[in-house]
């Protein structure tokens, strides 16, 4: 018979004194809502940097310093191949596709310091700019810094 | 005999602030939504994808878009829309504005390169020495 028992005033104070937890699930629900928008209005997006070379790139800059080997300078050229695929020519590879320069930069970069190399990419403006960054993200990967674009 | 009044303990006319709580946090979280929607300089676009880049956004970059357009590219600078002989222009003002701010371009992935170029060199001679590609993560 206790669930028939009528609560007594001690029971109904101590139940009174229990935190309220409505004011918190309203703020967290609202502080949600807020973090969802936000989310959904800045986008999955990532970044690339490449630099704006003057000229083609390719020249060291000002005065060299006579004690100090000069950073190894590549020239990766893309252009549209006949069958409508990007050929890229560089580190080796002659109008290759994207996939196997890669294949064949990745070689290549693995004997130096990528660090201290500059490449500069030149496309033949038919060339998708998707397969531009393509090779702008391989080189990135690679970990070589100083990446130009012309 | 009296009874005990439970409740005057607690205080009758003490003020309910929760419901003040709840509308003054939705009162903040839509005037911080607005604001952000207000300030928003992207424009809806395919980006090239790639799975390696920089997560890290620049703080409070120049946005350039490069939309695909009917004859030519469409370009938008933040907000503004601007041809390609303005864009120099547009560009050197914002760096000088702005200093030491980085230059974000969005390009389309449907866009040739040929598109992208005329804005890079205009960059490149409005001042900027370096730019931020972005780019949709493929994984």
């Amino acid at each position: 018979m206790s669930a028939l028992r009528r609560r007594g005033a001690l029971d109904v104070w101590a139940s009174n004194i229990a935190p309220s937890m409505t004011p918190m699930v309203d703020v967290t629900l609202v502080i949600l809502i807020f973090f969802m928008a936000s989310a959904s209005f800045a986008g999955p997006e990532w970044f690339l940097k490449a630099a704006l070379p003057t000229g083609d790139g390719l020249e060291a800059a000002g005065e060299p310093d006579p004690f100090e080997l000069p950073p190894a300078r590549f020239g990766v050229t893309l252009r549209a191949g006949p069958d409508g695929l990007t050929r890229v020519s560089g580190f080796g590879a002659e109008d290759a596709t994207v996939g196997a320069f890669v294949s064949r930069m990745t070689e290549v970069v693995a004997g130096l310091a990528p660090e201290a190399l500059v490449v500069v990419i030149d496309a033949e403006d038919s060339v998708p700019y998707a397969d531009v960054v393509r090779v702008d993200e391989a080189c990135a990967e690679l970990g070589i810094e100083k990446i130009g674009l012309r | 005999m009296r009874r005990r009044s439970f409740h005057a303990a607690h205080g009758v006319g003490r003020v309910n602030v929760t419901p003040m709580i709840d509308v003054v946090m939705v009162l903040i979280v839509f005037y911080l939504i607005v604001g952000k929607l207000a300030s928003e300089r992207i424009e809806s676009m395919e980006l090239p994808r790639s799975a390696f880049g920089d997560e890290t956004p620049p703080p409070d970059p120049l946005v350039i878009n490069v939309l695909p357009g009917e004859d030519e590219p469409r370009i938008v600078v933040e907000t503004f829309e601007v041809s390609v002989g303005a864009l120099e222009k547009a560009v050197r003002e914002r760096l000088r504005a702005r200093d030491g701010i980085g230059v974000q371009i969005r390009a389309s992935r449907t866009l040739p390169y040929g598109a992208v170029r005329p804005v890079l060199e205009a960059c490149r001679r409005g001042g900027a020495r370096t730019v931020l590609l972005s780019t949709e993560r493929s994984s």
